[in-house]
């Protein structure tokens, strides 16, 4: 095998590996926020994930789950898919599209910036969604992810 | 319409014979009575069978009433069902935007279903894109896409395929889009082109029907009640459906009952005889959420046609006088059982697993005006059933589906002739080998990944194998083995280049094939005059074809269109050609080697056709105003014979859609629509005799035909719609041959008013 080759292999699988591990490499920059009225300071990776993929319908106190999800080409709801779900963005899109195909649930709805995500949350009870950092937060309450 | 009275039969109910052998000649009389009591014995179950379906669904129907809280339902449709006509399965069997995906693709949402109010699937399909088909029968059509029509039309119920091994190429029942009851629709996906993921059967293009499912958003529980009403046939056609949701159980329990009168054509065609039949249908759907991530679906459908009538052959100027040409039974039975599962595993993020169970039955009962004491009942009947595995994993940017297709058929078939006055009668050999079997194993593989932010790649291949079993021994031809196995693989390659946000440009290559299935490989029957008969044929290959496409999709806030150029390139075509047995061009019964007057000519489907069909598909819709929507498609198709240079069989003309329509959400959300469907002249074979035969080169007119549409709410509960269909009442069909006596399509309704009514609860 000539060194030509052997280099042309090794290039083109450290080119998979960084098209394969590239997403991963963003760090996680968002923030979970949810409706005032939610009794809520931190909450698990796990947690939020049911919370936003419906799979938890209701807060400890009884009140009702409404999840709020930001566009597919926002570049927070990739890091929010990849740090909170284990999972792109497109994964996450094909499990709703499998769940409406389905007739069974239908995805959170979806804000196309983090100021309409924050004036949902303000707004609606029972509300959870994510932010970048560095979207401003008042009116609603931020929740720790652990 | 002169109804023909059956000189001798016991029952209205067709007969329903499940042979469990035949013989050629005549059976002694205690042999026969033996065998005949099996014959009733099996009719009798098959009756049976449709009474217990009917006893089960009622019980369903009872249990739905009662099981959950009485909520009203809301009106209008439901907003699963508007996101849903967004997705499409159909083109690599996970559900994607029809936007993203790589292919040719419309979607029919419930909405337009509601509004075409169509009594057939024909009705509803053939205003669409790419799409026509040939009329053979009031109520039936046989679908045509690329050139390719029924065994090259891959046609699905929520992704299971209802193609069975007696699919045929136009001639008689299944392939006719009859055997689906079009009030339990939700949606129509149709994918033109080779489809490679999804079955072999696939060539000229896929129709994928979504059925009904449970409530939508917190309904506990809801129906309608709907009623159809066609003039020109004086058909009347009676849906109920019933849904909701109980806890963890969502279910959608329904039936149809339709009667349709003979057809008045446009212009001076009038009423054409002997074009009615009855129909009544059956659904239902059972889902339990077994989590927020898995589910199971036990699914039920059967249809049946009645008092349907070989028209061709009854009409004076057929050859042959009949005194009675009935097409029955016409019948599907179809049971799904389906698991999802959308957790995530180091293997999967998606698991379907259906497995399914299809009966299909059609047959054949003529009195001739020469002999009208004597009955010849021909009877079909396929047995099916198989299970399909899907999966699907991201890694990366890709995205993995891969899986398993298995199914096995067992096929009955037989002849019995009747002597009415003495109730005394022969079974022999039907159209087929009886009791052969047909198996297919595939397994499949699809990925679809971006290779930068602005081109994905999509790309499947699929591994097939198709084993035919069966054996007999036929009078003059002696022993017939069909013990046979086909092995092939379909491939796609798809690249998408994102030109902008909302433009895509699109080009594809494919390869597929079709394995020939048992109405292909073991058919035997004297046609029409009996001057010919066919003959079986074991050794056949695959189909084949090299598909090569390009197109580019479009989408604002206001406008969504499409347009795709296609060349597909056949060889191995299965055509009925001359053929020889043992040297010679006709059968020998006489011995002396020279065809004397009684010996018909030898036909045998072969591996002789080759082509090239080429075409666009074109497809808009623009909203200018929230009021107001423009929305049409036009479609070229041409196709030759790569030997001879004549017109490939059934190449469509050129054909299209243009219509306007007005929408208001005013209290009572009235709309209006006004469309035109433009057919070219077209000159084809007509492929009834051999494919390749310029003596059968026979053209078909053009038409233009206007529909006024309209409907609205009244009330909260009620709706109604209204339509004039060929306001010009044009005479027109598709495929009706001006010379030919028999064997063509029937004249399409003419001007006709169809009402529809819906009662939601």
């Amino acid at each position: 095998m000539s060194a030509r080759f052997k280099q042309t292999i090794r290039l083109l699988l450290a080119a998979t590996f960084s098209v394969a591990i590239g997403p991963l490499a963003h760090a996680a920059s968002f923030k979970v926020v949810v409706n005032n009225g939610v009794h809520a300071e931190s909450l698990s990776k796990k947690s939020v994930s049911d919370l936003l993929m419906k799979k938890t319908a209701k807060w400890d106190g009884g009140e009702a789950v409404v999840p709020v999800d930001q566009i597919e080409a926002s570049a927070v709801r990739s890091d929010f898919s990849r740090a909170v779900h284990g999972k792109p963005t497109a994964a996450v899109k094909s499990y709703w599209n499998q769940q409406i195909f389905s007739g069974r649930e239908l995805p959170p709805v979806e804000k196309p910036s983090d100021a309409d995500v924050i004036a949902f949350v303000r707004s609606t009870p029972g509300a959870i969604g994510y932010v970048s950092e560095s979207a401003s937060t008042e009116g609603v309450r931020v929740v720790a992810v652990q | 319409m002169p109804r023909i009275t059956r000189i001798s039969r016991p029952t209205d109910v067709p007969p329903s014979p499940a042979p469990l052998a035949y013989a050629w000649f005549a059976l002694p009389n205690r042999r026969f009575a033996k065998f005949d009591a099996a014959l009733n014995a099996a009719a009798a179950m098959e009756i049976t069978g449709l009474r217990l379906s009917t006893t089960i669904l009622c019980l369903l129907l009872a249990t739905a009433t009662f099981a959950g809280d009485a909520i009203p339902a809301t009106t209008g449709v439901p907003s699963k069902s508007k996101l849903s006509e967004r997705l499409i399965y159909s083109v690599d069997r996970t559900p994607e935007d029809t936007f993203e995906t790589p292919r040719a693709v419309t979607v029919i949402g419930r909405d337009d279903l509601l509004r075409k109010n169509g009594m057939t699937l024909s009705d509803i399909l053939m205003e669409e894109a790419g799409f026509t088909a040939i009329p053979e029968r009031n109520g039936e059509s046989t679908p045509i896409m690329r050139g390719l029509l029924a065994r090259h039309i891959l046609v699905m119920v929520d992704g299971v395929k209802i193609n069975d091994s007696l699919w045929r190429t136009n001639t008689v029942t299944r392939e006719q889009l009859n055997l689906i009851d079009v009030s339990q629709i939700e949606r129509i996906e149709i994918v033109r082109g080779v489809v490679s993921v999804l079955g072999t059967e696939a060539l000229g293009g896929v129709v994928n029907i979504i059925t009904r499912r449970g409530a939508d958003g917190s309904a506990g529980f809801g129906g309608t009640i709907g009623t159809r009403y066609g003039s020109a046939d004086h058909s009347v056609a009676m849906p109920i459906d019933v849904w909701g949701r109980n806890g963890a159980i969502s279910y959608h329990v329904g039936g149809m009952l339709s009667r349709v009168g003979d057809l008045e054509a446009g212009g001076n065609v009038g009423r054409q005889p002997y074009t009615g039949y009855d129909q009544r249908g059956a659904h239902a759907n059972v889902q339990l959420a077994l989590s927020s991530d898995k589910s199971l679906t036990v699914a039920y459908q059967a249809l049946e046609q009645r008092g349907v009538k070989f028209w061709q052959s009854l009409v004076p100027a057929a050859a042959v006088k009949y005194n009675d040409y009935s097409i029955e039974p016409v019948r599907m039975r179809m049971a799904t059982a389906a698991y999802q599962d959308l957790s995530s595993r180091v293997w999967a993020d998606a698991l379907n697993v259906s497995a399914y169970w299809n009966v299909q039955d059609d047959g054949t009962s003529r009195i001739t005006a020469a002999k009208p004491t004597i009955e010849e009942f021909s009877f079909n009947k396929d047995r099916m059933i198989g299970v399909n595995v899907e999966i699907g994993k991201f890694i990366g940017s890709h995205h993995l589906l891969y899986g398993i297709d298995v199914s096995a058929e067992k096929i009955a078939s037989a002849t019995r002739t009747t002597n009415l006055p003495t109730d005394t009668a022969v079974v022999t050999r039907g159209r087929y080998t009886n009791g052969a079997t047909y198996q297919s194993g595939s397994i499949f593989v699809n990925d679809k990944f971006n290779v930068t932010r602005f081109v994905t790649i999509a790309a499947g291949a699929r591994y097939g194998s198709f084993r035919t079993k069966g054996a007999e021994d036929i009078p003059i031809f002696g022993k017939i083995d069909l013990n046979s196995t086909k092995k092939d693989t379909t491939s796609a390659f798809n690249v998408t280049v994102h030109a902008a946000q909302r433009l895509n440009f699109i080009a594809g290559a494919f390869r597929g094939f079709r394995a020939p299935n048992l109405d292909d490989m073991s058919k035997y029957f004297l046609l029409g005059n009996r001057a010919t008969v066919e003959i079986p044929n074991p050794s056949m290959s695959p189909e084949r074809i090299k598909s090569y496409e390009a197109g580019v999709k479009y989408e604002t806030s206001s406008f969504a269109g499409s347009a795709f150029y296609f060349d597909n390139r056949l060889s191995d075509v299965i055509v009925r050609a001359p053929s020889t047995w043992n040297g010679l061009s006709f059968i020998d019964t006489s011995g002396d080697g020279k065809q004397q007057k009684g010996e018909p000519s030898i036909l045998q489907n072969r591996n002789l056709g080759r082509a090239i069909i080429r075409g666009i598909e074109a497809e808009f819709r623009y909203k200018p105003a929230p009021w107001l929507l423009l929305f049409g498609n036009y479609t070229k198709t041409e196709g030759s014979d790569r030997s001879t240079g004549l017109p490939f069989p059934y190449i469509q003309p050129r054909f299209g859609t243009a219509a306007v329509r007005y929408t208001s959400n005013t209290t009572h959300a009235p709309w209006a629509e006004l469309s035109l469907r433009y057919a070219s002249s077209s000159k084809s074979t007509d492929g009834s005799a051999t494919v390749i035969d310029v003596n059968h080169l026979e053209t078909s007119p053009g038409f233009s035909v206007y529909t006024l549409r309209g409907g609205a709410s009244l009330g909260e509960h009620f709706v109604v719609t209204a339509a004039i269909e060929n306001l010009m009442d044009t005479r027109y069909s598709y495929f009706r041959y001006q010379t030919l006596s028999s064997y063509t399509a029937i004249y399409l309704p003419g001007r006709q008013l169809v009402l529809g009514t819906t009662y939601r609860f």
